[in-house]
């Protein structure tokens, strides 16, 4: 039985895929030569490519965070940029807004992806269901 | 069927893997450490990069599930893979492209010198 991380993270993949090969990953990931962090980072960027090049709303979702991650990240550096040539006395109060507005930021990302991924299953289990009654 | 030369250049680690199942039936964890050894650590594979790269080989038929198990005291959650025809063709094919590509960039080294 993975542990609670794992079990989200492998969840990231296609149930097809993850069905197939799933708990071979597993296995691999357990294993104790294995580095458990690089084997993680490497599950969670492939598990986004095949997302995002797998057809479904998921392309969509991974594109939107791709997005995201991409504009934080030139965000940050153009914010970083401007900070040293102004070099703006910012207080601790908006330090913790800005702070406060990425965590919630990744809480609606976070919600987003879980919602979608409840639908598909709901959308999947009432379509064998209509189909199991016809 | 499709000819083997449709399925060229393969990716390093593509081939890599296609070497490694040329010779006998492998296990996931074993193609990576097989294939880390082959290359000296230049290609290391994680479980993620590994199994969507043998997604699409079993998809394209290159290679398949072996019926081989895992031994009493192996984890029973691995799987065996191995080539199929196509698949050994294949990496012949890719092996002499890239021969002769090394052929080639030999000469005109040579030509230069």
């Amino acid at each position: 039985m993975p542990d609670p991380l794992v079990a989200i993270v492998l969840r990231l993949y296609p149930e097809e895929f993850r069905d197939r090969f799933g708990p071979q990953i597993e296995a691999d990931l357990y294993h104790p030569d294995t580095n458990r962090l690089t084997a993680m980072l490497d599950i969670l960027g492939s598990a986004l490519r095949l997302r995002a090049t797998s057809p479904g709303s998921y392309i969509w979702l991974t594109a939107g965070l791709l997005a995201a991650v991409v504009v934080t990240f030139a965000g940050s550096i153009t914010i970083g940029s401007a900070n040293r040539i102004i070099n703006p006395r910012l207080d601790a109060a908006t330090q913790l807004y800005a702070l406060l507005f990425f965590a919630v930021l990744l809480v609606v990302l976070s919600v987003l992806l879980l919602a979608v991924s409840w639908l598909q299953t709901y959308r999947k289990m009432a379509a064998k269901c209509s189909k199991s009654k016809t | 069927m499709h000819a083997p030369e449709e399925y060229l250049p393969l990716t390093p680690a593509e081939f890599q893997v296609l070497l490694a199942l040329a010779e006998g039936d492998r296990h996931g964890y074993a193609l990576m450490l097989e294939v880390r050894a082959a290359t000296n650590n230049q290609v290391r594979l994680g479980p993620g990069t590994l199994y969507t790269l043998l997604d699409r080989l079993l998809s394209v038929q290159i290679i398949e599930e072996s019926p081989r198990r895992p031994e009493q005291n192996e984890d029973q959650r691995r799987r065996y893979y191995r080539l199929t025809g196509l698949g050994r063709c294949v990496a012949e094919a890719e092996a002499k492209r890239l021969e002769s590509l090394l052929r080639a960039a030999r000469r005109r080294l040579s030509q230069h010198a």
